[in-house]
């Protein structure tokens, strides 16, 4: 019984060991300078951009009209 | 003034300087437009303009009523004479702002129609940006979308651990 509780917490330990941590909470994150997005785009990426006519809309299906 | 009410008056700041910003950043390129947060004349706009036809996808009302972080961008794009063009809310997490619910106006005819995406990525960058947050996210809902934010957008695409999918594009 003991052995058999040794395997199955030291298989619970190298489980937790292993589980990666989560992104730190920047709390203090430094304001940068609002460059804006469409600045960032190449010339072809902005007339596409430009010419887009298409669907726009997503979300989450659980907020649709009934 | 509370420590709870300076963060708010700070995100107020940021989101107003933020939708300022991407109006000098886009006005040349786009029809007239302006933008503002989800107001009293938000609502109106969006209660009278849209649900008249019906054809509105998503339950505004209750989208800003569910998600009303204190940091929350809230998005509404507006076309010449008060006309509600677009509407969009997006959330901080640790490193992103991730816009969750964005839609165009209904009716066929709207002067900003294609262009409501990049407004509203325009928008979303300078508020990521003033709060320190360095990149966009978004979970297109079909093929066609994921292509537009892939090559046009330039954005990647990101699986998390429970196989969660969604595109992301540092800022």
């Amino acid at each position: 019984m003991v052995e058999l509780a040794k395997k199955f917490f030291g298989w619970t330990a190298v489980r937790l060991v292993d589980k990666p941590l989560p992104e730190p909470e920047p709390v203090n994150a430094q304001a940068r300078p609002m460059t804006g997005f469409f600045a960032g785009l190449s010339a072809e990426q902005k007339k596409q951009a430009l010419d887009y006519r298409g669907e726009e809309a997503h979300g989450d299906k659980e907020f649709l009209h009934a | 003034m509370s420590v709870v009410a300076r963060h708010k008056a700070r995100f107020e700041t940021d989101r107003y300087s933020a939708r300022t910003q991407a109006v000098n950043n886009l006005q040349p390129h786009l029809p007239e437009f302006n933008l503002s947060g989800w107001g009293a004349r938000a609502k109106e706009a969006y209660l009278y303009q849209w649900l008249g036809d019906h054809k509105c996808s998503w339950d505004w009302e209750e989208i800003f009523r569910r998600h009303n972080d204190p940091d929350r961008f809230d998005i509404a794009i507006w076309g010449p004479n008060w006309r509600l063009c677009g509407l969009a809310v997006g959330l901080t997490t640790a490193e992103a702002l991730e816009i969750r619910f964005l839609e165009g106006d209904p009716r066929p005819d709207c002067p900003l129609k294609g262009r409501r995406i990049l407004i509203t990525l325009e928008s979303a960058a300078c508020y990521a940006q003033a709060r320190g947050r360095t990149e966009l996210r978004v979970r297109p809902k079909n093929e066609r979308l994921e292509d537009l934010y892939r090559q046009t957008y330039g954005f990647v695409l990101e699986t998390t651990r429970g196989g969660d999918r969604y595109y992301r594009k540092g800022v």
